[in-house]
């Protein structure tokens, strides 16, 4: 048997034939007190008297404090009594039925009485002693010396104050400019300092509805508190910059009949380790505070992304960026990107840049979020002075904190660089996307900031500023609306008129031109390009509406056709990716039909654009021959499908690698793109004259020269006119020849209207 | 373990030892005075009390004022049926006899006390060295010399005189507290063939005086 089998578990206290033995310490323990008492006597009758001798002195003592002897018996019977019951079984069962009988009497009082009990003999036993070793000092009878020993303290006071002042005065050095760091970044505002209302916040109504909601629980915790609920505690906000976050926080803030405090996003941010944690703690002694006071308190957490995020070691970048940098894919000449639509640009912006994790702790520091998790939904611990310590010291039970009625409220946008743990349900219960407003919150916008100023804006033109502007935030729209009363005050105007709102939105959509002059027969190249791509969108594309065309330089394009959605549309189909892909083409055939297969650089974006919503398309979208997910495939390392889904000729599509297949979907869709090109070449001729003319044109116009009507500025009906076409081709020959011999053209850009055109 | 229920043990012997004896000496003495002396243990004692009880009786004048500068008296002796009016006169004792007292001294007392004060506070003593005839045959100054104590300083004069015939010997110690304020007075006595005989004891009396001053 080994040593460990030999150990059997310690025996119950009840199948003990004796008493446990006791050990050394509470042997002597009592001897000790008596002992020390009995030398400090006689300590002190050999100071009293300087004749005495150490031997008489004890004597003395003895003598003179002979209860201190009783007291000695005593314990000595005490112990030989848990000597002999620590040795003799029967003698100790006889004293364990004798104490099951105490004991039972003695626990009809409740744990805390005895306990309360127990430490008054205590105290009274302690504070007997003092009084006759006191007595001794003082030679004064012992309870008149307890009253002197407070009266000794007194006196000594002035020296302990120096004693503690030495010790504090670096403490409290340390304590102050902790003290002074620690305070800042917190604004309280009670009810009526804020004058924001929610009728103040538009097109946000499904999340103010929500928000309203929680304000209700907050307001009267009792209706769901009496059903055995809480009061939820938390809410994010998260969503793109600018679309009103903060605005719905401060008419929180002013709806809400309850203290509101603001927590700036640089609160955190601190000098040294551990003033974070500091601001944490006050912050929320503050809010406690608060809710008690008021019966319940609104904190918000402004860009809570600053709270840092403990999950991912930072390493590269500063952060993970969730508005998608897509500048990137656009800087082909021909800004690539801006026909897409909205969704397929943060396809290609996703495919593109790997989500790179690299969201640096960022923030609080070492600590501060930590601190913040804690008090967010930390113990129930008991709080207080007077609670923990007072209580306890008169052996009170101390008493559980109430229910602190504190509503969180954070907005970011960037919620992915928030820390998990921040957002479990009972910190943050509710996440809401505070989105682009809709339709009718932009016009409801529109109108807002537009009733600020003098306009002369119909409904009907309000409307169309709100539908082509569809990724248009509060921010964006009060931006847009300034600019426009610039404009016409620049034009020597006081009330915006419509021209200046469509100027103003392509101003802060495409930045200014950079006045650059092209040379003729790049400018004319240039055109095709951009007509090539707005004529396909025309004929093709009805999920977006062309919103511009330009061939005025930007600081990163040479020209561009931008499109948006005239509905809120959130599904995608395959025809409408594959008018995309049409759109995207449209240059590239473009270019080799008009230039006899010759071809610019500046498709580049576009076929990359092309390919990789091809890509998606087959892979991800189930949009292609295969079923199965390309990501699925990746993540599990299996390869890309070969087989297809038509039975004739699987073997052949078998072999097919995954980029095989986008290769001939494009191809197929190239050739689609030129068929469509070459019975629109009048169309696509017509609209470059028209952007080398007017350098840009709204959607309306360029809508107009291809179906030749009057447009809002450009009339496209003389392009109805088959010698006005014919001049216009021979100018395009001629340009073809000046490209091929790098020369300049010999006709020039013909004028509608001109005698030329008319004599012809 | 075992060496502690030994260390327990003893410690409990020791205090209840120490518990059975008694002292080996009687400690007479005013803390608040700070004057402290020893005599063995089976001396008998007169207190302040009966003392001044006594000296309140036995005066009516001039030591009646006296007597209230009286702050602590004590008189110890061998004579288990010693009597208070044995103190207070000059008779010589048949068994050694001890005399302390502190009392406050006047305010005059205070400018005039010399050392020869000090020594004449019980017996003429200088006017008896000079040769003047009091009526006290055979006086001798056996010793003479300063004593200083912690709280007072004066004069130890050890003399014999005869009165009835018979000798006695002194042992007399006066001081006057540092501030000048308090007289302190110790004298042990007895027959000159008694004080011979218990020399040893007297003497070992004699140097447990202490007088710390008032505190």
């Amino acid at each position: 048997m080994s040593q460990i089998e030999k150990v059997t578990s310690r025996p119950r206290d009840t199948d003990r034939k004796t008493r446990i033995h006791l050990s050394f310490y509470d042997r002597i323990k009592f001897f000790l007190l008596f002992g020390i008492t009995f030398l400090v006597l006689t300590w002190s009758n050999l100071a009293e008297n300087p004749i005495l001798g150490v031997e008489d002195a004890l004597r003395e003592t003895a003598r003179s404090k002979s209860w201190l002897i009783v007291l000695a018996v005593i314990e000595i019977i005490r112990q030989i009594h848990f000597l002999i019951a620590e040795l003799l079984a029967p003698y100790h069962g006889i004293w364990t039925k004798y104490f099951a009988f105490v004991d039972r009497q003695v626990h009809r009082l409740s744990d805390w009485t005895r306990f309360r009990l127990s430490r008054i003999v205590k105290w009274a036993l302690v504070i007997f002693l003092l009084a006759v070793i006191l007595g001794a000092i003082y030679d004064e009878p012992p309870i008149k010396a307890l009253f002197l020993a407070p009266k000794a303290f007194i006196t000594a006071l002035p020296f302990l104050g120096q004693l503690l002042f030495a010790v504090f005065f670096v403490i409290i050095q340390f304590g102050a400019i902790f003290w002074f760091l620690s305070r800042g970044g917190v604004d309280t505002y009670f009810p009526d300092d804020i004058r924001t209302r929610f009728s103040d916040v538009w097109g946000q109504d499904h999340v103010l509805n929500r928000i309203r909601e929680n304000l209700l629980f907050l307001e009267t915790p009792e209706e769901i508190e009496k059903h055995g609920g809480y009061v939820p505690g938390g809410i994010l906000l998260w969503g793109p910059p600018g679309t009103g976050k903060t605005l719905m926080a401060e008419s929180m803030a002013g709806e809400t009949g309850k203290p509101f405090v603001f927590v700036d996003p640089g609160a955190f941010t601190n000098m040294f380790f551990g003033v974070g944690v500091l601001k944490v703690k006050s912050l929320f002694r503050k809010l406690r505070k608060l809710a008690l006071r008021y019966g319940g308190v609104v904190v918000f957490f402004d860009e809570a992304d600053s709270l840092g995020n403990r999950g991912i070691v930072s390493a590269g970048g500063p952060q993970r960026n969730s508005t998608m940098d897509a500048t990137s894919i656009f800087k082909s000449n021909c800004h690539g990107g801006t026909y897409l639509s909205e969704s397929a640009v943060s396809a290609i912006a996703r495919e593109k840049f790997v989500m790179g994790g690299a969201a640096g702790g960022g923030g609080g520091g070492m600590g501060t979020l930590q601190a913040l998790l804690t008090e967010l939904s930390g113990l129930k611990k008991p709080r207080g002075f007077f609670n923990r310590v007072v209580r306890r010291t008169l052996g009170m039970r101390p008493k559980n904190p109430p229910k602190y009625r504190i509503l969180v409220v954070m907005a970011t946008n960037m919620p992915e660089a928030l820390d998990e743990a921040l957002l479990r349900p009972g910190r943050i219960d509710r996440m809401y996307r505070v989105g682009y407003p809709s339709k009718a919150g932009r016009v409801r916008t529109y109108e807002g900031y537009l009733s600020k100023v003098s306009h002369s804006l119909s409904a009907e033109e309000i409307d169309k500023i709100a539908t082509i502007t569809p990724y248009a935030t509060g921010a964006t729209i009060k931006d847009t609306i300034n600019e426009a009363l610039i404009m016409a005050i620049r034009n020597g105007r006081t009330s915006i008129e419509w021209s200046d709102v469509v100027k103003a939105k392509q101003q802060k959509e495409l930045g200014p031109s950079e006045d650059v002059e092209y040379i003729e027969r790049e400018r004319h190249a240039i055109a095709v390009h951009e007509a090539c791509h707005a004529v396909m969108a025309h004929r093709t594309r009805q999920h977006m509406s062309i919103d511009l065309a330009t061939i005025e330089k930007g600081s990163d394009y040479l020209g561009m056709v931008a499109s948006i959605p005239p509905d809120d549309q959130f599904t995608r189909w395959k025809s409408e990716y594959q008018s995309d892909i049409l759109v995207s083409l449209a240059s590239l055939a473009g270019e080799r039909m008009f230039f006899k297969d010759d071809n610019s650089s500046g498709v580049s974006g576009d076929l990359e654009s092309a390919t990789t919503i091809a890509s998606l398309m087959e892979g991800h979208w189930g949009m292609g021959s295969t079923i199965s997910s390309h990501v699925s495939n990746r993540r599990f390392e299996m390869g890309s499908p070969g087989g297809g889904k038509g039975k004739e000729d699987t073997e052949k599509q078998m072999r097919m690698a995954l980029s095989d297949r986008i290769e001939e979907n494009l191809s197929q869709l190239l050739i689609q793109a030129e068929a469509i090109l070459r019975e629109n070449r009048n169309q696509i001729l017509a609209l470059a004259h028209a952007l080398e003319t007017y350098k840009t044109l709204s959607g309306e116009d360029v809508a107009a020269v291809i179906d030749c009507t009057q447009g809002s500025i450009v009339d496209g009906r003389p392009y109805l006119n088959p010698a006005f076409l014919a001049e216009i081709e021979k100018y395009h020959e001629a340009s073809v020849i000046a490209h091929q011999e790098h020369r300049v053209p010999d006709v020039h850009l013909p004028v509608i209207g001109s005698a030329s055109i008319v004599t012809q | 373990m075992r060496s502690g229920r030994i260390l327990a043990l003893g410690l409990t012997l020791t205090i209840v030892l120490t518990g059975c004896g008694e002292s080996s000496k009687l400690y007479p003495a005013s803390k608040a005075d700070g004057v402290f002396f020893s005599v063995p243990k089976n001396w008998n004692g007169l207190s302040t009390a009966a003392l001044n009880k006594y000296e309140k009786g036995a005066d009516e004048d001039e030591s009646d004022s006296r007597q209230s500068l009286v702050r602590w008296q004590v008189a110890y002796s061998t004579d288990p049926k010693i009597k208070v009016s044995q103190v207070f006169t000059l008779k010589p004792p048949s068994s050694p006899l001890v005399f302390a007292r502190v009392r406050d001294l006047t305010g005059t007392e205070a400018n005039d006390f010399s050392y020869n004060s000090l020594r004449n506070v019980i017996t003429p003593i200088t006017q008896l060295a000079d040769g003047v005839d009091l009526g006290v045959p055979d006086f001798k100054i056996l010793e003479d010399g300063e004593v200083v104590e912690k709280g007072a300083r004066g004069i130890q004069t050890i003399y014999s005189f005869s009165i009835d015939g018979v000798e006695q010997t002194l042992n007399q110690t006066s001081l006057m507290s540092n501030d000048r304020s308090t007289l302190y007075i110790f004298v042990v006595r007895c027959a000159t063939t008694c004080y011979t005989k218990n020399k040893k004891v007297i003497e070992e009396i004699v140097t447990s005086y202490t007088v710390q001053g008032a505190k």
